[in-house]
């Protein structure tokens, strides 16, 4: 099975469907291939589009580590990832940063961060990321 | 809900929305310089400074639109370390 990605400049980016059934959420989200992330995790702008709810989610025990410190972080539990017509079952962290609280070039500057695909999902695969050809692929033997 | 033949075709339609912004970034930076726009069928559908006023008009607009890309234009590129 093989995963295509892609790069904007110099980072690698895959997309992926995000399904749960009990948010009634599926759409496509672009995420960025982060070996350095423990966990995969939507980000400010997707959340915000998405429309997600944050009282309705589980708030997770610990919160993540983010920009200018520790952010409100909840989790969709029992979420879907589909990638073409291979899902996986994972827990989707979601980060919720107090953008109200910030001046219009730090929300600008969050806002733009894409979401994250972390090493719970990455390491399921074999990541080939060779940016001299062009090259993201995540593969794994069937 | 469960996981269809629909699904994926809205996949599509995003990565085709998502191709046509990357392909068009430049002639889009011209006009929506600093703002985030929503793109569907392969053209802008909307466009604002305010993410949150962006996606209740789009939806507003757009009931059953799935597939929407939305990206942010700017020059400017997006520097960051993230991990966890």
């Amino acid at each position: 099975m093989r995963i295509n990605g892609f790069f904007r400049n110099d980072a690698g980016y895959v997309n992926a469907l995000l399904f749960s059934e009990e948010m009634e959420i599926s759409e496509t989200i672009e995420f960025l291939v982060d070996t350095g992330a423990s966990r995969t995790t939507l980000l400010d702008k997707d959340a915000i589009y998405l429309g997600i709810e944050y009282g309705k989610l589980r708030k997770s025990e610990q919160d993540m580590s983010g920009i200018g410190g520790s952010v409100e972080t909840y989790v969709i539990d029992g979420s879907v990832l589909l990638f073409g017509e291979y899902g996986i079952k994972t827990s989707v962290f979601v980060l919720k940063h107090p953008l109200e609280e910030m001046n219009e070039e730090e929300r600008i500057k969050i806002l733009r961060f894409p979401s994250i695909l972390g090493r719970d999902v990455i390491s399921r695969f074999r990541l080939i990321f060779d940016r001299v050809k062009g090259e993201l692929l995540l593969t794994k033997e069937e | 809900m469960e996981i269809n033949e629909e699904h994926l075709l809205h996949m599509k339609e995003f990565e085709r929305n998502q191709k046509w912004f990357i392909e068009n970034f430049k002639r889009i930076l011209d006009e929506y310089r600093e703002k985030f726009v929503a793109v569907w069928n392969q053209r802008i559908i909307d466009a604002d400074t305010d993410l949150k006023s962006l996606s209740k008009k789009v939806k507003e607009r757009t009931r059953s639109a799935k597939g929407v890309y939305v990206g942010y234009v700017s020059e400017k590129p997006v520097e960051m370390i993230l991990c966890g």
